[in-house]
């Protein structure tokens, strides 16, 4: 097949190919590059596509002067907690809706499905209410709750998937050697369903971990800002800090890229799998 | 056919309703009461200085409409959400008809296309600020070095050069989603239709028009919604880029809720915006589903 293309289309093809390629990686080799410059180099102008300069100051400041190390902090404690809690009660509602007995199945589905629809944006305000009324705005619990009620749904959708995979058939030998409805989630079901849910809690990790509006409304005393929020604090009122924004914006993608790297295969699967429906 | 369940002896069970208790009252408390609570909110005049609010009527809903600003705010949103899906849409084609060829690469590509996608929209927003920044953008350095444009060549002087900036930048974040999607489509294409259709002197264009177009177009349609949810609320990327700046001109509806509610204090106004936002999409959802049963009935005949 390969030696029947036309040599000028096989050119045509690698000349797109790179294009595409240099297009989506060279913002990402961009903001790394930039971060190992002096302040003087950043500011060259036209930019050195590869520069001589190479200093690690823009990190050491960016932990010194700037408290990353706490903002760090904030968001790995904000988005973990939020993520167990999530996955925990989604678990336990998917297994509900995948493998037992309820009512009303159908429309329970139906209202998580829509929810999906109608983003933080829409319902940020309420959310402002609910958290002064509960009295926690301006602390972390005001991200975790909201957090978790928006990764519930769809945690709930994606696990249904993976539990409905597990076969009938262990479950109803596991009820005849008298195991209870618990026993089967935890013995079976949950084992078994193990990557699905790693990777259902990977998918939950990214989206939270670059949550901003949120972030950036309900916190508003610094120590308690997270990496996303805690960028803002290199722009200054007329010049910004781009070398410390930038070895920032390295700590915070790589947490993404790495977790994602894992659940690459998982991602795609689920993608095909939502083309089938 | 429905699945035989694990039952117990005892009539009414309660076991399933318990497991499902803890995420149906979060959900209910922090996503749908909100939800409702905006119609309340629209009706009030809460600031966040006062503490007590009462009924006013439709007063939010005369005074938004009747001045400009919200107008403006839905046409900028519409401009942006189309602008966007519309080059996402053919980025995504283009890439994905580029995967259907063999070439050395083909899977470090498909990784490397991720990376767009996963990267923090924050982030995302901050790096192309300074690739088109005026005195240290690489891509400004390029596009005066090219001599189209004049040497004071600006990306974020005026409106419309601010508002072309933050769609590419969206549009470089959301094609791979396109791509992968319509990829994943196209590798189910039976292979023997298209070398039938090879075989009938379909080439090129015809053959995309005829037989490749018509088989993606389902998952170009949930792409296309898919993006519409995510485009029309979009906040990160403009806040961090433009702030809705210049005077304005990229304030889109999202950032026009958080700035009238957190940066001017008229929290019922917010809200009434918010409720506008929601019925503007529940709107594009029946359109959407309109138009796909009018298809499915044209397809029919």
């Amino acid at each position: 097949m390969n030696q029947a293309i036309p040599r000028i289309k096989r050119i045509g093809v690698y000349l797109l190919a790179m294009s595409i390629g240099v297009l989506c990686f060279f913002p990402f080799y961009w903001i790394i590059s930039l971060s190992f410059r002096s302040k003087s180099a950043i500011f060259e102008m036209p930019p050195k596509i590869v520069s001589t300069s190479f200093t690690l100051d823009n990190y050491i400041q960016a932990f010194n002067e700037n408290n990353i190390g706490r903002f760090l902090f904030n968001s790995l404690y904000v988005v973990i907690i939020s993520v167990s809690i999530a996955i925990f009660l989604a678990s336990l509602a998917a297994y509900a809706l995948a493998k037992l007995d309820v009512k009303g199945k159908a429309t329970i589905k139906k209202i998580l499905v829509s929810t999906q629809a109608f983003p933080i944006i829409v319902i940020l305000v309420p959310l402002y209410f609910l958290t002064r009324f509960l009295n926690i705005y301006n602390s972390h619990a005001s991200l975790v709750i909201p957090y978790v009620a928006e990764q519930i749904s769809i945690c709930t959708l994606l696990l249904i998937g993976y539990f409905s995979n597990v076969h009938q058939n262990l479950i109803e030998a596991a009820a005849l050697d008298g195991c209870d409805r618990l026993d089967i989630f935890l013995k079976i079901v949950l084992p078994l369903s193990l990557p699905g849910v790693a990777a259902c809690a990977i998918f939950s990790f990214i989206s939270l971990w670059q949550e901003f509006l949120l972030a950036s409304t309900f916190l508003n005393k610094q120590e308690l800002y997270t990496l996303t929020v805690g960028l803002s604090t290199f722009r200054g009122q007329h010049d910004t800090d781009w070398g410390g924004l930038m070895a920032t914006s390295v700590i915070i993608a790589l947490p993404s890229l790495v977790m994602f790297s894992f659940a690459q295969n998982y991602f795609i699967n689920n993608m095909a799998g939502g083309i089938k429906e | 056919m429905e699945a035989t369940y694990v039952r117990s002896k005892k009539k009414y069970d309660v076991i399933p309703y318990l497991l499902l208790l803890p995420a149906i009252i979060i959900v209910s408390i922090f996503v749908l009461y909100p939800l409702t609570n905006n119609l309340l909110m629209s009706f009030q005049n809460a600031k966040l200085i006062k503490t007590t609010s009462h009924y006013i009527g439709f007063s939010n809903y005369i005074q938004i409409f009747s001045n400009p600003t919200i107008w403006q705010s839905i046409l900028r949103s519409f401009i942006w959400t189309i602008s966007n899906i519309f080059l996402m849409s053919i980025l995504g084609i283009i890439t994905s008809l580029l995967f259907m060829a063999n070439f050395y690469g083909k899977n470090l590509l498909k990784a490397v296309i991720l990376i767009p996608w996963v990267l923090p929209q924050v982030v995302t927003g901050f790096v192309w600020s300074v690739m088109l920044s005026d005195h240290m953008g690489i891509l400004t350095a390029i596009i005066r070095g090219s001599g189209i444009v004049s040497q004071d060549f600006s990306w974020f002087q005026t409106g419309t050069l601010s508002m072309v900036a933050a769609i590419l930048t969206n549009v470089w974040r959301g094609f791979p989603f396109f791509a992968l999607m319509l990829f994943a489509r196209l590798s189910t294409l039976p292979s023997e239709q298209l070398d039938a259709a090879k075989i009938d002197g379909a080439k090129g264009v015809s053959l995309f028009y005829y037989i490749i177009f018509p088989y993606m177009k389902p998952v170009l349609f949930i792409c296309i919604v898919l993006a519409f949810l995510w485009t029309f609320n979009a906040y990160d990327i403009i806040k961090v880029m433009t702030n809705g700046g210049p005077a304005e001109a990229t304030l889109t509806l999202p950032l026009l809720i958080q700035r009238e509610a957190f940066e001017y204090y008229n929290l019922s106004k917010a809200s009434t915006m918010s409720l506008i936002t929601f019925i503007l999409i529940v709107i594009m959802f029946l359109i959407y589903r309109c138009l796909l049963y009018f298809f499915k009935q044209k397809e029919v005949e």
